[in-house]
């Protein structure tokens, strides 16, 4: 299992008992990666998709409840995801984390 | 003062100290080439004690201020030949333009960051305050407090650095009291389970805060704080997906990125 791979699971994990934030994905990969910039974009990338292809959901995470993303077909969501980065100009964090990830998609409030 | 006047306060705070960073990093960088280049005019190329270049360190540097912080690879600067031009060239020791460039004038650079002098004295006693609040007994505030003049860049990098341990022995002494860490395994190794729940989550919450700023620009679904030092955050969310309150952490130094405060407990 390659580092990637160990990342996913470790998200996998979190998620039986939390939502996972973009910024739990970017933070164990800089933490254990040493990476930045655009590599810690792409690999974190690489684990948003194991984590879509695994049945994770992209969503906003409100005060008035987790609303999934509309579209979630994993190219749109990793160009979702890539597009709002870059213009975030920074790496998310808890303060801007674009989006979190739940396991299953609920009825819409 | 109204909470909103308050609060825009700390946020004209926040964004000072990012432009006193950013300016005097510029400032330590041109310095630090005006040195280079006297440096070069010195001792032209080929002369003995010459020497290949300069370099900045590793990983951006570390927090100490008078070197240069333009990546994270090595860089070495040298100058396109006149007074304004300065010339990044990667890796390498041999090019540059060495020994082209006239003289800087007598008595050295001029100090360009005085000007920040007020803006750098008062983000210093600041800083010094939240390291009060943070770890009250910190054997170093007796030497960081006696200040006679405004305090350099240094100093105040110093000061920045000491406030960055004490924030992360904070949070660390919580989560790992002893060196044990607190409350149980949650679903993954990155989660901890304390018993207790709101109240304490609270309490964690409270205690990790100290010394910290109210992030209100945020879609964060319930209370997030910015650490002082640039250590970075921490939240406490009322439920989470699980239903549990949860203290988030997003601090490097620190492995454990979620405290989950369970209703049921054995």
């Amino acid at each position: 299992m390659n580092r990637i791979d160990e990342i996913v699971k470790d998200c996998m994990e979190i998620a039986e008992s939390d939502y996972v934030g973009l910024w739990d994905v970017v933070s164990i990969i800089r933490d254990d990666l040493g990476l930045h910039d655009n590599e810690l974009r792409e690999k974190s990338l690489e684990v948003v998709r194991g984590l879509l292809e695994r049945g994770l959901y992209p969503g906003d995470y409100l005060k008035t409840g987790f609303r999934f993303w509309e579209d979630m077909s994993i190219g749109r969501v990793l160009a979702r995801i890539d597009r709002e980065w870059k213009a975030l100009g920074q790496d998310p964090d808890l303060a801007h984390t674009i989006c979190w990830f739940d396991r299953r998609p609920s009825p819409r409030g | 003062m109204t909470p909103d006047e308050r609060q825009v306060e700390r946020e004209i705070w926040i964004a000072l100290e990012r432009l006193v960073t950013r300016m005097e990093n510029f400032f330590a960088w041109r310095q630090a080439a005006q040195k280079y280049r006297a440096d070069q005019a010195r001792w032209p190329a080929g002369s003995p004690g010459s020497i290949g270049g300069q370099f900045a360190p590793e990983n951006g540097g570390t927090a100490h201020g008078n070197y240069l912080r333009t990546g994270r690879r090595p860089v070495q600067l040298a100058f396109a030949g006149d007074d304004t031009q300065l010339a990044q060239v990667g890796g390498g020791g041999s090019s540059g333009g060495r020994g082209g460039g006239p003289r800087p004038p007598r008595g050295g650079p001029p100090e360009e960051s005085e000007f920040l002098a007020p803006l750098r004295t008062t983000l210093y006693f600041r800083r010094l305050d939240q390291l009060r609040l943070v770890e009250p007994d910190n054997p170093h505030i007796a030497y960081l407090s006696n200040i006679q003049s405004t305090p350099s860049i240094e100093a105040l990098n110093r000061l920045t650095d000491e406030l960055h341990g004490a924030v992360v022995r904070r949070i660390t002494d919580f989560v790992t009291p002893g060196g044990v860490p607190i409350g149980r395994r949650g679903s993954n190794s990155r989660i901890r389970e304390v018993p207790g729940e709101l109240k304490s989550a609270q309490e964690a919450f409270d205690y990790l805060r100290v010394g910290g700023t109210v992030v209100h620009n945020t879609d964060y679904v319930g209370t997030l704080v910015r650490l002082p030092g640039g250590v970075g955050f921490v939240g406490l969310r009322p439920v989470s997906s699980s239903g549990s309150p949860a203290v988030d952490i997003e601090v490097p130094e620190i492995s454990y990125k979620r405290l989950h405060y369970p209703s049921v407990w054995p």
